[in-house]
């Protein structure tokens, strides 16, 4: 499903260079649940952003699907986001003055048809938020929210999520809910990538990845 | 979700920033909108005022001594009213001459109260630019006649009075207006040629320059040149005063229309740009998360630039509608005189529907290309 080699990204701050991913090496075959783990400020979201197309390396490549990710033009790679990947954030980003259902909608590549709409339904339905589809996120507790994100990540039947810290922001019952939800995902043949500096996900992660400063320490 | 639907939550949910942009761009509108109706209103009350004024150009035969033209305020000589058609006929709006009315002017006994008699032709005005003549129309069988000749005639409104063998109803209400006026009897200007015994004759043919120069720019000059041009056979009497004073107080006007207009289209597009700037920045995770999604550039450029439209349609029909009601409230006083001409405009309320739209969308492009330029990975490593 994923591979990298040698990825390395490089952010350039007022004069001096931050090394966030270094020369990053792994794959995550297809269907699989990877957790990575490491310490606030070791590479794991800049990854996250680089296998899902958002951010280019600064060396190394990133190939989706026997694709190379970043040969790809910025259009394809948005189609390819939109089509076979699904994100789900630590802080939800969720649209604050769309209603829910539009929320989960706005996942659709244009104007969503009775049958993505009837879908979207049925996700609200699993996730527990069908009684609120008229809500804004703002009404909405933290759990729901997430529950929200995760909702419009498998609106159109991604094959992969990239999962940064979901969990992050949320009560252990709450947390326990969104982990179910991806496990589910997993569980029906997706592949998940899930970044934390927790545990909470190592009871339901096929294998789990150390990063340290943006060097994977442990496979 | 359709575009529209997305851009009109965005509205209703950032209603300050939304209230703002329409403030800005209503307020923008409203001031070009009645700017634009007042100096129209103050084109025509300086149109009409100046043209109360009188004439300030006089055509005389070329062989008058302007010696005598000026001690006895008309030339003894004449010229045949052919020449009033041939010049007519050469009304344009390229010329620098209009509203030409040829006249006969001579001293004249009545009763033994000795007068001026003026015979006056119709006006003859550029095509295009309405028939209103100037001064007064005088209705055939009837004479206009000043205080003094009213005074010594005793004479009134609607009374008759013979001028030579004729017989004429008087038109009008003599005021006293301290011009030789006062002393003149105004006929048309066949009854004058008849009473004369000029026939086919006129003295002189007056007009307004319609040069807005001023008198470093030689404006007789460029008269005689135009007029010798078609009529060789006349002297060129400018009133440069009278049209000097006119000149300046358009030349005035358009001063400040040139600075008005464009320093509230800037300031305008100022406002709206910073706003949507702020927008912009409100916004970053939205578009970090429509990136995500895989939405393209296209999709985040139709959000801005589609919101400002929509805020430039609803702040063109406000502000035409605010507009054309301050000027249509406060117009008749700053203008009396043309009051009744001050009216809304269709044509130019459609162009402010038309331009503000696209205004506000060229005011927004810079901030919806910084939109669609931000690094979504930015924002969304912010968590």
């Amino acid at each position: 499903m994923i591979r990298c080699d040698e990825v390395t990204k490089i952010f350039r701050k007022n004069g001096s260079e931050v090394t966030s991913l270094d020369r990053f090496t792994a794959k995550v075959a297809d269907g699989e649940f990877v957790a990575v783990r490491g310490p606030s400020g070791s590479g794991k979201t800049t990854l996250l952003l680089t296998l899902g197309g958002m951010q280019r390396p600064s060396a190394g490549s990133v190939h989706l699907a026997g694709r190379d990710l970043y040969a790809l033009s910025p259009a394809e790679r948005a189609r390819l986001r939109s089509s076979e990947i699904g994100f789900v954030f630590q802080m939800f980003h969720l649209v604050p003055y769309l209603d829910l259902l539009a929320n989960v909608l706005l996942a659709c590549p244009g104007e969503p048809s009775a049958e993505v709409r009837q879908r979207a339904g049925r996700l609200m339905d699993e996730l527990g938020l069908a009684d609120r589809a008229s809500h804004r996120p703002g009404e909405l507790s933290a759990g729901e929210r997430q529950r929200l994100a995760v909702a419009r990540a498998l609106l159109n039947r991604p094959k992969l999520i990239l999962a940064d810290e979901p969990t992050g922001n949320l009560d252990p019952e709450n947390a326990a809910e969104v982990i179910r939800h991806l496990t589910e995902f997993h569980r029906g043949g997706g592949t998940v990538v899930l970044v934390t500096h927790g545990t909470v996900t190592d009871a339901h992660a096929d294998r789990t990845l150390r990063l340290e400063q943006g060097r994977l320490v442990d496979n | 979700m359709s575009v529209w639907s997305h851009i009109l939550g965005e509205l209703s949910f950032r209603k300050l920033n939304a209230l703002f942009s329409l403030l800005g761009l209503a307020m923008a509108v409203t001031v070009v909108v009645a700017s634009q109706l007042l100096a129209e209103a103050d084109e025509r009350e300086t149109r009409r005022v100046t043209r109360d004024m009188g004439f300030n150009l006089r055509l005389i035969p070329a062989e008058t001594d302007l010696g005598q033209f000026y001690r006895d305020g008309f030339s003894r000589h004449a010229m045949d009213v052919s020449m009033l058609d041939r010049l007519a006929t050469q009304l344009t709006n390229n010329v620098s001459f209009n509203h030409l009315v040829g006249s006969l002017r001579r001293e004249y006994t009545v009763n033994g109260q000795d007068i001026l008699l003026v015979g006056l032709s119709e006006t003859y005005v550029a095509p295009g630019q309405g028939k209103k003549p100037m001064g007064f129309v005088i209705e055939k069988g009837t004479i206009h006649i000043g205080s003094q000749v009213a005074l010594v005639q005793k004479k009134k409104k609607n009374d008759t009075m013979n001028v030579g063998v004729r017989r004429f109803a008087v038109a009008n209400d003599p005021i006293e207006t301290g011009t030789p006026d006062d002393i003149t009897i105004f006929v048309r200007l066949e009854d004058a040629q008849s009473v004369l015994g000029l026939a086919a004759k006129i003295n002189e043919i007056e007009a307004i320059d319609c040069l807005c120069l001023t008198a470093d720019q030689d404006p007789l000059a460029i008269l005689r040149k135009e007029i010798g041009g078609i009529l060789p056979e006349v002297q060129v009497v400018h009133q440069r005063t009278l049209a000097d004073a006119r000149a300046k107080q358009r030349q005035t006007r358009e001063k400040v229309n040139q600075f008005v207009l464009p320093s509230v289209l800037v300031a305008g597009a100022v406002w709206v740009a910073l706003l949507a700037v702020f927008n912009v920045r409100d916004r970053r995770q939205e578009i970090g998360i429509l990136r995500a999604l895989g939405k393209g550039g296209e999709r985040i450029a139709v959000l801005f630039l589609g919101k400002a439209v929509f805020l430039g349609l609803v702040a063109a029909v406000i502000g035409a509608a605010l507009g054309t009601l301050a000027v249509l409230e406060f117009g008749p006083s700053l203008f009396p005189v043309t009051k009744k001409a001050i009216q809304a405009s269709w044509p130019l309320a459609g162009a402010v529907w038309v331009a503000t739209p696209v205004f506000a969308a060229l005011a927004s492009f810079i901030p919806a290309m910084l939109a669609v330029s931000h690094d979504p990975a930015e924002t969304l490593r912010e968590d």
